[in-house]
């Protein structure tokens, strides 16, 4: 089991010896800084699975801090402390994203007990990844996939009209959009996050869900469908016990349907991972399937 | 080319068409170089990727040279027999491509019958040459029509030549292309012009756009240059579908290779002409093939159509005057510069001059992409050239311009394609598909498949094609499960009109076309499914039973096997049961006891 890491960044001597040794107590690890350079240094190169980051800074700085804090690892896990709590400043945090905005006056079981519900999903996702990868399904995971959507966009010189292009390379990659892919690409290129959304879902070939390791292709197109097409996609609902646009419990398979694949001359066509089979009846689709694990 | 066979060269040429890579070209090629480089002593065997020939029913297809042999579905295994009659000269007749049975001399592509009888121009290089090599493009003419235009005419002179040949675009909707360029010349671009090629190739039943762009690319390239030229555009951007990857690699690839030769970039051929093309691929959407919507994805947006004016030719992409054509016109354009506009404006009709390419597919016997002359009869096409119905079926209809096209019953055989005359019939040219329909195709569950197709495709973005296609759909999907109502005609046809009248963009005003033509000229079908409950073609789920013919039946239990839910029963030599309560009508008995049980046809449908 992954350990859970917490960085405590608070100015504030007395909380923080008090916040290192109820979250050890809880079983966490806990790392504290005092000086916001190195703190970024290691959120940026050892992503935790939470901060809890002081807003009371000179300068007004916490706020923008968190800000930074997200840029270097974006859908981190923020927990705010303050000694002078307000309305207006609970709401400017969580506006900023952070995960919650809690008084320094407060019991320290109080912030325990809000950084043990945040770890709570933390856990659940790294178990999820974990399960994926045994199951070895490439997941959106920090920093890696961060490095390499950076070079994606770097690619396109970061322009704003190859919004397109992004998604289609980074689903390429990743076989689907997360959602932290997606607001990594609007922070990055500084297009705003429903806009993407927009592009993302106006198009198909954007997913918002992992796909199989093998995704099968059914072609409709009116030589298909008058060949018998729509009895081959009823075949392989049938036999791989999902509608179509769904992926298989053991994530074998996906199976889509699609508008012609320009392929008439030998229909009723499917595809399975771009490889064509053509003059298909429902007598040979087990055999092919089997070939593929 | 032409090699006597006294010399000591011999080529082969392996398909490598989407199709024939489909059905192992690759291992086939594999194979034959294999077995060349073993056999092959003292003759200079080239073994080569070849353009698709567009004959995709013979996949793999492997033409032999000299002499022009044609060999169809080729296996790998058949590699040493085929270099045998390169070395011997010993015909392979098991594999020849034969025109009718019996005949002695061996078939060469001009004697076949799916070849005999087309005109090629945008498919000028079929078979002939390797997609990824510009030497073999330029030995064919290649690029010469560019040097022309760029050396002896004046950008006036090109646009000339397009508008006195009467090309119009092969996309759908036949604007005349030379009046399309002179708009966009004329219009005031101080900061560049746009050619745009639209290779979002969407309409299901069509792919010559495909097969152009993965066995020519350079004819494409070339006329996005001259037009280019004739425009004053010094950019051109080619918009890819992304189901189609090889098509998009090859095109890159093509433009890369240009661009070293100097026939793309800065002043080309030495010429103070420049002109560059970017390719951007799509992501799964009908309606970009919309050139407002087309253009809007390029910019990296969502791809709705916008109203026109003003038109793109005067503030297309990011607001500058762009020419939009389709691939297949593109590849027209060379052939025009290089031999002038009234040798293609002699050919074809009064109005609609030159060939088109159609992709004939369906219940035909050929299938394959096929160019004719403007004005051939549909019974031409479909029997002289596709060889008829396939099974010798009776023929039902012909159904034209992909979604937004119509069906043409068989009465209107004689009729001869162009743009007016499939319009008279209430169809149109659209993109060139030709699907053949035979007596157990149901028009109404074509029109139903039409409309789910528009249904998911509409943007969204008007009321009468979102709201009036989802009603349309509504209407025949009751109607094929058996629960049509009286009225149900009239209130299609209705709908239909309205659509027709008040949609923003092409693909609504063309929506209603699959359901009003069947309704014109298969009205009877529907009033079958509506009145009878008959689906007269035994399509419709909801209206058909499958039963075995005891009499028929040899006991052979391939169906038994087949059956998904166990709804056959019988021991072995004894006519089974089918129980009809458990049958969920997938059709996987009568397709094993069609094509290969012993009995044959014994599952009957009724």
């Amino acid at each position: 089991m992954t350990e859970l890491v917490v960085l405590v960044f608070e100015r504030d001597a007395a909380r923080t010896s008090e916040l290192d040794k109820a979250l050890k107590a809880a079983g966490y690890g806990v790392r504290v800084f005092s000086d916001a350079t190195a703190l970024l240094a290691e959120a940026t190169q050892r992503p935790p699975s939470l901060v809890v980051l002081d807003l009371d800074l000179p300068h007004s700085e916490g706020p923008s801090l968190l800000k930074t804090l997200h840029d270097v690892a974006p859908g981190l896990a923020v927990v705010t402390e303050t000694a002078k709590p307000t309305v207006e400043g609970a709401v400017e945090a969580m506006r900023r994203g952070a995960y919650n905005y809690i008084s320094k006056h407060g019991p320290v079981a109080h912030a325990i007990d809000i950084i043990g519900r945040a770890l709570e999903k933390e856990r659940m996702e790294i178990e999820a990844r974990e399960k994926a990868r045994e199951r070895k399904i490439r997941t959106f995971d920090n920093p890696g996939s961060l490095a390499e959507i950076d070079s994606i966009l770097s690619r396109h010189h970061y322009s704003d009209s190859m919004l397109i292009a992004y998604l289609q390379d980074i689903q390429k990659d990743l076989r689907y959009l997360p959602q932290d892919a997606l607001r990594f690409v609007a922070r990055r290129i500084n297009v705003s996050l429903p806009r993407l959304y927009g592009i993302a879902t106006f198009y198909k070939s954007f997913s918002f869900r992992p796909r199989g390791r093998h995704t099968v292709h059914v072609c409709l197109g009116t030589a298909c469908h008058v060949r018998g097409g729509a009895r081959l996609l009823e075949s392989f609902e049938r036999m791989l016990g999902i509608p179509t646009g769904e992926t298989t419990y053991d994530d074998r398979f996906s199976l889509e349907s699609v508008r012609c694949v320009g392929c008439c001359g030998l229909a009723p066509v499917f595809m399975v991972d771009g490889h064509f089979y053509g003059k298909m009846t429902q007598e040979k689709i087990p055999q092919i399937v089997n070939r593929y694990e | 080319m032409s090699v006597g066979n006294e010399t000591t060269h011999r080529k082969v040429t392996v398909c490598f068409g989407t199709a024939c890579v489909a059905g192992g070209a690759r291992e086939v090629l594999d194979a034959l170089r294999r077995e060349a480089s073993r056999s092959g002593a003292g003759l200079e065997i080239t073994v080569a990727r070849g353009k698709c020939g567009a004959s995709c029913d013979l996949a793999p297809v492997v033409t032999v040279e000299p002499g022009g042999a044609v060999y169809g579905r080729v296996k790998p295994s058949d590699a040493g027999e085929i270099v045998k009659h390169l070395v011997g000269g010993k015909v392979v007749r098991r594999l020849a491509v034969s025109s009718r049975p019996g005949l002695d001399s061996l078939p060469v592509l001009a004697d076949i019958g799916f070849f005999k009888n087309q005109v090629l121009i945008a498919m000028r290089n079929r078979g002939r040459i390797d997609a990824e090599s510009l030497d073999d493009y330029i030995a064919n003419d290649g690029y010469l029509a560019l040097a022309k235009a760029l050396t002896e005419m004046t950008p006036e002179q090109v646009l000339g030549e397009v508008k006195q040949s009467g090309l119009r675009g092969r996309g759908g909707a036949g604007f005349p292309t030379g009046v399309k360029w002179e708009i966009c010349r004329n219009s005031p671009g101080p900061d560049g012009k746009y050619v745009i090629c639209n290779a979002d190739e969407g309409d299901p039943g069509a792919f010559m756009d495909r097969s152009l762009l993965e066995s020519d690319p350079h004819a494409v390239l070339e006329g996005m240059a001259l037009g280019a030229r004739a425009i004053g555009a010094d950019c051109g951007y080619v918009y890819v579908r992304e189901e189609y990857p090889l098509a998009c690699e090859r095109v890159i690839k093509a433009i890369e290779v240009a661009r070293d030769c100097g026939l793309l970039g800065k002043n080309i051929m030495s010429t103070d002409f420049s002109f560059d093309i970017h390719v951007v691929r799509g992501a799964g959407a009908f309606v970009c093939g919309e050139e407002t919507a087309l253009m809007a994805s390029i910019e990296g947006k969502e791809g709705r159509p916008r109203p026109r004016p003003p038109f793109p030719a005067q503030k297309g992409l990011w607001g500058k005057p762009t020419n939009i054509n389709n691939v297949e016109t593109w590849a027209n354009v060379a052939p025009i510069v290089l031999r002038g506009g009234a040798w293609y404006a002699s050919l074809g009709t009064a109005k609609s001059k030159g060939t088109k390419v159609f992709s004939l597919v369906g219940k035909v016997k050929n299938t394959g992409l096929i160019e004719v002359e403007m004005g051939t009869t549909l019974r031409q096409i479909v029997y002289d050239i596709g060889g008829g119905v396939l099974k010798d079926k009776k023929l039902k209809a012909v159904q034209t311009g992909g979604p937004s096209g119509g069906c043409i019953p068989a009465d209107l055989i004689d009729l001869p394609v162009d743009y007016e005359e499939l319009s008279k019939a209430g169809s149109i040219m659209g993109s060139g598909g030709l699907i053949v329909m035979d007596e157990e195709t149901c028009m109404v569950d074509v029109a139903h498949y039409f409309v789910s197709f528009l249904e998911e495709e509409s943007c969204g973005k008007c009321t009468p094609c979102r709201e009036g296609i989802t009603r349309m759909r509504e209407i025949l999907g009751r109607i094929v499960k058996g629960e049509g109502k009286r009225g149900d005609i009239e209130l299609l046809q209705d709908l239909g009109k309205v659509i027709k009248d008040a949609s923003l963009c092409g693909l609504g005003a063309t929506s209603p076309n699959p359901v009003l033509t069947t309704l014109k000229y298969f009205r009877d079908e529907y009033e079958a499914h509506i009145f009878r409950k008959r689906c007269p073609a035994k399509v419709c789920k909801a209206l058909i039973v499958y039963r075995v013919v005891a009499e028929k039946c040899t006991g052979c239990q391939r169906c038994v096997k087949a059956c998904p839910v166990q709804a056959i029963v019988g021991p072995r030599s004894q006519p089974h049961n089918l129980d009809p309560a458990k049958c969920i009508k997938c059709g996987a008995c009568y397709e094993v006891c069609k094509f290969d049980a012993i009995a044959g046809d014994a599952i009957y449908v009724e």
